[in-house]
């Protein structure tokens, strides 16, 4: 065990400011005993870098599926004051607004089994996946501006979509006040042909099935939409492709340039939130966002089409509704209570999720008793899970958000075969198509840390609770 | 000129570290090294039956790191805004009254899972770790890639 690190309670770890000179709070990571001793020491590092910046409440918080990354640590979550704090793009990562989306079926895996191939088969023709793909969904110039002011409400104007998908979606699928007129037109142009395609890394498509045993806790799984035995859903991993990249990379060169850029990390480079600097990367990241909210929905639309298309019935003949869209790479305004006050902090969440509870305003009618739906993804071979928020104060509402590396890329690609990983998951009964066999072995269950670990730490540590474990048996993977 | 990997530096991106007798040798050497993030092969780009695609870079910065950083940056921008992967041929960097200048020629092909094994997609190029530094033999360009 790090000798620096101090057990505040089980599942909870302390960096003390004595850590490091200029810490403003120490730094906290939700993980248990294994998974600390497994994290890399840039993990500390990066925590306690966090703690520096200006404005920081309480603690720089790391969850347990925390691993290195630049500026923050993926799994990183800070709360800055709005007065007095600062915004920095390393906070919120490369991928604005990449996130989760989960859509049930009222569909059963004998149901689907003997359709299981033409249904991957037809998701890996609709929803374009790997480098540089192009979507189908083609737009002009001047909607591509409306879309990123409007996000999914906008695709959802346009047909694509119903009303009940937008208020199931963080930000009913818009962060206001976006306005496109202040993005780069190098952003644009690399985002106008990307609207409906899932990009490559650890983004994926995947049929899941709900078995009987895996189903944690049944009256939360029911208000989530799931009662039947072996019940199918389809969860997908996205974000806002090369239009969130551009502006996260046009505004890093920005706050290098103008920001304040601490010495410890030129990637946490940071600006007040209410500065000239501030304000301009707040409204970009929000274009940003709402590309990713329209690029899910767009999705989801496909996947309604496909579905439809090879078992011959309506969406809505199969049940298909979908339960949640959580972001985990974003900034958002949000009202938490610290120190016996109540107060606007602008939280920061890199490879984290909001995990918002029971009673908390902001969440849709149908999830106001249960807390909001919480998606962790896993990777194809070992399973993904549906939470439930619980509004815990600690970290500010806020849970993990996936298995977290273990194994570097390359050295994953060294260790696993793409086509052997296939051949294994097809005897397993899980059907894959891949853009990359060489991606595929990049993210082979083995380069992940233990899925089940890291959710029960979760749960252990009250920061949100298991409803379903569910097994894909269909996947495609960018 | 070259480049290497470091294994397990940035477990969900990449890093290498290229080199170069010159400038230009470490900024291609740099290019082909994130290309090599995206294919398997970067060196057959634009030598196919296919047709060939040509583009033509010129920026600008006051330092040279952050030369290098635009760069890469530019060659990742005709990935997705044009689909196109592209192999530089020929770079030029020169400084003209205090600022650093670089015209560079590339030819290369449009992204095609038929033709090219893909592996990752490049997302952006990172400031994590970035360096440009003179050796005594040349250049080292230190550089970590969002996957």
């Amino acid at each position: 065990m790090k000798p620096f690190l101090r057990k505040v309670e089980d599942d909870l770890w302390e960096i003390p400011v004595s850590y490091k000179k200029g810490m403003r709070v120490p730094g906290r990571i939700f993980a248990s005993v294994s998974l600390i001793e497994s994290m890399d020491d840039g993990v500390f590092d990066q925590v306690a870098n966090v703690a520096m910046l200006p404005g920081i409440v309480g603690y720089a918080f790391c969850m347990p599926d925390g691993h290195y990354g630049y500026g923050f640590p993926i799994g990183g979550v800070a709360a800055f004051d709005t007065r007095e704090g600062i915004i920095s793009p390393g906070g919120i990562g490369f991928d604005i607004n990449c996130g989760m989306r989960l859509l049930k079926t009222n569909l059963t895996l004998s149901e689907i089994s003997g359709s299981l191939i033409k249904l991957v088969d037809g998701l890996f023709s609709a929803v374009p996946a790997g480098v540089g793909g192009t979507g189908f969904f083609s737009v002009s110039r001047d909607d591509f501006l409306e879309l990123v002011e409007g996000g999914a409400r906008w695709i959802v104007r346009r047909g694509y979509g119903t009303v009940d998908d937008l208020t199931l979606t963080e930000e009913e699928g818009c962060m206001e006040g976006a306005d496109a007129a202040r993005v780069s037109d190098r952003a644009i142009e690399r985002g106008l042909k990307q609207v409906g395609t899932l990009g490559s890394g650890n983004h994926y498509l995947e049929i899941q099935v709900a078995r009987r045993e895996d189903v944690l806790d049944k009256k939360t799984a029911a208000r989530f939409g799931f009662t039947l035995p072996d019940q199918i859903a389809v969860m997908f991993h996205c974000g806002s492709r090369g239009f969130g990249h551009q502006v996260a990379s046009d505004w890093l060169k920005r706050f290098a340039g103008e920001g304040s850029v601490p010495a410890a990390d030129r990637e946490l480079a940071c600006a007040p939130f209410h500065s000239e600097l501030g304000q301009g990367y707040f409204n970009d990241m929000k274009c940003a966002a709402n590309m990713a909210y329209a690029n899910r929905q767009v999705i989801l639309h496909r996947i309604r089409e496909v579905f439809s298309d090879v078992l011959h019935r309506s969406p809505d003949d199969l049940g298909m509704t979908q339960v949640y869209d959580v972001s985990h790479n974003t900034a958002k305004i949000e009202e938490h209570e610290y120190g016996g006050t109540v107060a606007e902090m602008l939280v920061h969440r890199k490879g984290a999720t909001r995990a918002f509870g029971p009673g908390m305003e902001s969440l849709p009618d149908l999830y106001r008793e249960t807390g909001q739906p919480v998606i962790i993804g896993g990777s194809m071979e070992t399973g993904s899970y549906l939470l439930a928020g619980t509004g815990a104060r600690a970290a500010f509402c806020t849970t993990a958000h996936g298995s977290g590396r273990k194994m570097s890329r390359r050295h994953a690609r060294k260790s696993f075969e793409g086509k052997k990983i296939i051949n294994g998951l097809e005897r397993r009964g899980i059907y894959v198509r891949t853009s990359s066999y060489s991606g595929l072995a990049e993210d082979a269950g083995a380069a992940y840390k233990d899925i089940d670990e890291i959710v029960s730490v979760t749960a252990r540590a009250g920061i949100s609770r298991p409803v379903i474990r569910f097994t894909p048996v269909g996947s495609i993977k960018g | 000129m070259g480049y290497r990997y470091i294994d397990d530096h940035v477990s969900a991106d990449a890093c290498f570290v290229a080199n170069g007798h010159t400038l230009e040798e470490v900024f291609i050497a740099a290019w082909e090294a994130a290309l090599s993030c995206m294919i398997n092969d970067p060196h057959s780009l634009g030598r196919r039956r296919i047709r060939r695609r040509r583009r033509y870079i010129e920026i600008e910065d006051e330092t040279l790191d952050m030369l290098l950083f635009r760069f890469i940056e530019e060659l990742v921008f005709y990935k997705d805004a044009e689909g196109l992967l592209l192999m530089v041929l020929e770079c030029r960097i020169r400084r003209v009254r205090g600022t650093y200048k670089l015209n560079a020629a590339a030819r290369g092909e449009r992204i095609d899972p038929a033709n090219h094994e893909l592996l990752s997609d490049v997302k952006a190029v990172t400031m994590h770790r970035f360096s440009l530094v003179e050796k005594p033999d040349g250049w080292e360009a230190t550089v970590v890639v969002d996957l």
